[in-house]
């Protein structure tokens, strides 16, 4: 702390504890008491300052200052004054600061006492009294930001206005009632008076504090929902907290601000509908393919209709409809273009630009021009730098630093692995071709030519000109699969790189027969020949053999009873004893409580095929991965529910065969029993009946 | 039907997915009532390992809150499933 601040500190100090020498003495003693009680006023108000929403802190304890001055003259004022500043110096922490303040405080009362004492007194001279209070209150407090930072004395004195004025329209403006109250009904009146402002200090506390929490709720369940989507991490704090600071700087009103902020904490929520592959894509960063980034669109709409919802959401929810609007036009999802987008939703596609933007703060201070005008509303191009200038703290970078330490290391590991990959070798460049909007595709040689699924790779290149993004697209040619990537390469320009991708994805499909198969084997080796894992289109032979006897949708969980009664009527016609029937029911009502379990819902039919009875149960869930596949089958007690996680084992048990087909899109289970067949498999049954263990 | 020292609960239809919530609802009202409970199945048609996992928390419950329980009039079916599903194992690990 320089020397200088330090000496000001002091004979702030000095001064304040003269004033106090000279004018205390001479409250008359009648008045000592009283005095001593608006001190004591003043204390609790100063203890009782309120952060407000804006950050500024806001105490009534220089207007009891100012009350004491009207009722009992100065020294009641100096008294008071001393009181509430040793509120301040108490809770600050350095020695400099607590003589400062003391000081300062006092000094800024002498102020006060100034102007009063040169208008003569009355109670609208303490209006303007106290405006001299807050001025030297002002010139003190730039002065010592000015010795201790260096920064120029101008801009010093309007930050602290801007900071304060709310406090000064506050205290001066409850001077008067105050001082009327005390006058017509001395101290009862006051108290009654402080009462009341109590109370409404405590309802707005209690107000801030709830908002702050709900505040606090939406942001992290926004964060929890990223972790579930896959999106960027913390994304939406960053957009909602630079989207505040611009709407701040606006000078918007408090309840705009909180929506525009809520509407950055949630603006993304849209994405929990949309496939969580193309959230992860566009959070990458990668280029995404014209399907991935038309999907992604649909998340603002999605979002606002999520937001609807939640009662008193509705300006949020209109924000988050419009917060990929740009201000030409080119945005999602109404096309909407200047002051047509509602000034919120113009702050938060600035702020998602921004925070979209590569680079570190430089270089993003370097491409903001280019989008002012364009995606960023031009009105805003102040602000959106001012906020800019707030972000990436100097921790922020200590981190970055050290994650691309990380990062070097692991390009190493993700080197050696590109070079050792089977599949990566089968990959190469089909084509490398320039597209130019006015000559069309050429080679490296300049020639012109036509590219493979030529309609669709222009289509690509063109959207990819217009927008200036790349783009990405899967294209078939002829027998031939390209991954076509198109890099914008000036204004009417672009590269365009087709990846003949065919052999690899005749390995991966190999790859993936070859784990079925062995799955496949493993499986009815097990079990007897019992269990057979079929491919689609052997599940689609199976479903065509044989006749209908019944059908069941299977909706909710009380059409399990529907499916178990199809059993009951049609079991006796077909030889089956009353136990068989029996058991096929506890068969049937298994599966189809798997459905419900995992799937939700699915479809029910019993077939009768060459003498044997079929139930087939299906649905359109997510399958079951084959990694999980032998121990959800072939282990008694495993569950991926709370359930006993018996059910295979018992449809197992008790039918002749049972058919798994399970993909991405689905599963459907074929449970065959021909009546009459030997009981059931006891405890001398299959060696796959250990719980968690599997013995062959 | 119910006295001072015991009750008697008749469990009647399909205990599977659509009734195994409305069977813990119902079954839970007796825990910690310190009666001797007797389960009558002699009206139980049907029961699958979801019903079963039902039967099994309902009795576990009673035995830890210091009841005694009794399942009485499976029919042999009934008797063959709970054996296979686990049940006897389950309420004599409890103890």
């Amino acid at each position: 702390m320089p020397r200088s601040v330090h000496l000001l500190a002091w004979s702030l100090a000095l001064a304040g504890t003269l004033l106090l020498a000279a004018f205390v003495p001479t409250i008359p003693a009648a008045d000592l008491l009283s005095a001593l009680g608006m001190a004591a006023l003043a204390v609790l108000f100063e203890r009782l300052a309120m952060t407000l929403p804006n950050r500024v802190n806001f105490s009534l304890g220089s207007t009891i200052v100012f009350l004491a001055y009207g009722v009992h003259g100065p020294g009641a004022a100096y008294l008071a004054e001393a009181a509430a500043a040793m509120v301040i110096v108490l809770k600050v922490k350095k020695p400099v600061q607590k003589v400062f303040n003391f000081g300062q405080f006092l000094v800024s009362a002498g102020g006060f006492h100034l102007v009063s004492a040169a208008l003569g007194g009355g109670p609208l001279t303490l209006l303007a009294a106290s405006l001299g209070f807050f001025v030297v209150n002002t010139f003190l407090l730039a002065l010592v930001f000015r010795l201790a930072t260096r920064r120029p004395f101008r801009d010093l004195i309007l930050d602290i206005i801007q900071q304060s004025y709310v406090g000064v329209i506050g205290s001066t403006i409850l001077l008067l009632p105050m001082l009327y109250m005390f006058r017509s009904g001395g101290w009862l009146a006051l108290l009654l008076q402080c009462a009341g402002l109590l109370a409404f200090r405590y309802a707005t506390n209690l107000y801030l504090e709830q908002k702050r929490v709900h505040l606090n709720v939406v942001g992290r369940l926004c964060e929890i929902l990223e972790k579930k989507t896959g999106a960027a991490e913390s994304h939406a704090g960053r957009v909602a907290f630079l989207a505040r600071t611009m709407a701040e700087a606006l000078k918007l009103p408090a309840e705009e601000v909180d929506t525009i902020f809520t509407a950055g904490l949630l603006h993304d929520v849209g994405e929990a509908e949309i496939d969580p592959r193309v959230v992860a894509v566009m959070a990458r960063k990668v280029i995404p393919t014209l399907a991935d980034r038309e999907a992604y669109k649909a998340h603002p709409e999605l979002g606002e209709a999520l937001v609807l919802r939640m009662e008193g959401m509705g300006p949020v929810a209109r924000l988050i409809r419009s917060h990929h609007e740009a201000w030409d036009g080119s945005g999602y999802p109404d096309g909407l273009s200047g002051d047509a987008i509602p000034l919120g939703a113009r702050i938060l596609a600035a702020a998602e630009v921004l925070e979209d933007l590569e680079g570190d703060r430089d270089a993003k201070m370097t491409l903001l021009p280019r989008l002012v005008g364009t995606a960023i509303d031009p009105g805003l191009g102040d602000v959106v730098s001012a906020a800019l200038q707030k972000t990436e703290l100097p921790a922020a970078r200590a981190a970055a630093m050290i994650e691309d330490a990380g990062v070097a290391m692991l390009q190493n590991k993700l080197l050696q692995t590109v070079r050792s990959s089977q599949l990566l070798k089968t990959m190469g460049v089909g084509h490398v071709l320039s597209y130019d909007s006015s000559t069309g595709f050429t080679n490296f040689l300049g020639d012109r030519v036509e590219p493979p699924a030529g309609a669709e790779v222009l289509r690509l290149a063109r959207e990819a000109v217009q927008r200036q993004l790349p783009g990405r697209q899967h294209v078939v040619d002829g027998g031939v699969a390209y991954d076509v990537y198109v890099i914008p390469a000036g204004v009417d320009a672009a590269s365009v790189l087709l990846f003949d991708v065919t052999e690899a994805l005749a390995v991966e499909r190999e790859q993936t027969r070859t784990i079925f198969r062995a799955y496949r084997d493993v499986m009815s080796v097990v079990t007897g020949g019992r269990l057979t894992l079929i491919d689609e289109e052997e599940s689609g032979a199976l479903l065509a053999e044989g006749a209908v006897l019944g059908e069941a949708v299977l909706a909710t969980p009380n059409d399990a009873a529907l499916a178990r009664a199809l059993i009951e009527e049609q079991a006796p016609a077909m030889g089956f004893s009353q136990a068989e029937a029996f058991k096929l029911k506890v068969c049937v009502s298994e599966a189809v409580t798997n459905v419900f379990k995992h799937a939700g819902s699915g479809h029910f039919s019993l077939r009768l095929h060459d003498g044997a009875l079929r139930a087939v149960i299906s649905d359109r869930g997510q399958g079951i991965p084959y990694n999980i596949l032998p121990r959800a089958i072939l282990l008694e007690g495993y569950s991926t529910q709370k359930s006993l996680g018996r059910g295979f084992s018992v449809m197992l048990r008790f039918v002749d065969r049972l058919y798994v087909h399970t993909a991405g899109d689905g599963t459907v289970i074929v449970l065959e029993r021909r009546p009459g067949q030997a009981a059931s498999r006891g405890s001398d049954g299959p060696p796959y009946t250990q719980r968690g263990e599997l013995v062959c | 039907m119910e006295t001072d020292e015991q009750v008697t609960i008749k469990v009647d239809g399909e205990l599977a997915i659509e009734t195994v919530e409305e069977f813990e609802a119902a079954t839970a009202r007796w825990t910690g009532s310190g009666k001797q409970i007797e389960l009558d199945c002699r009206c139980l048609a049907f029961i699958d390992s979801t019903g079963v996992s039902g039967l099994i928390k309902a009795v576990v419950r009673w035995q830890a809150s210091g009841a005694q329980v009794a399942v009485n009039n499976l029919s042999d079916d009934l008797k063959e499933m709970l054996g296979i599903l686990g049940f006897y194992e389950a309420i004599s690990d409890q103890g």
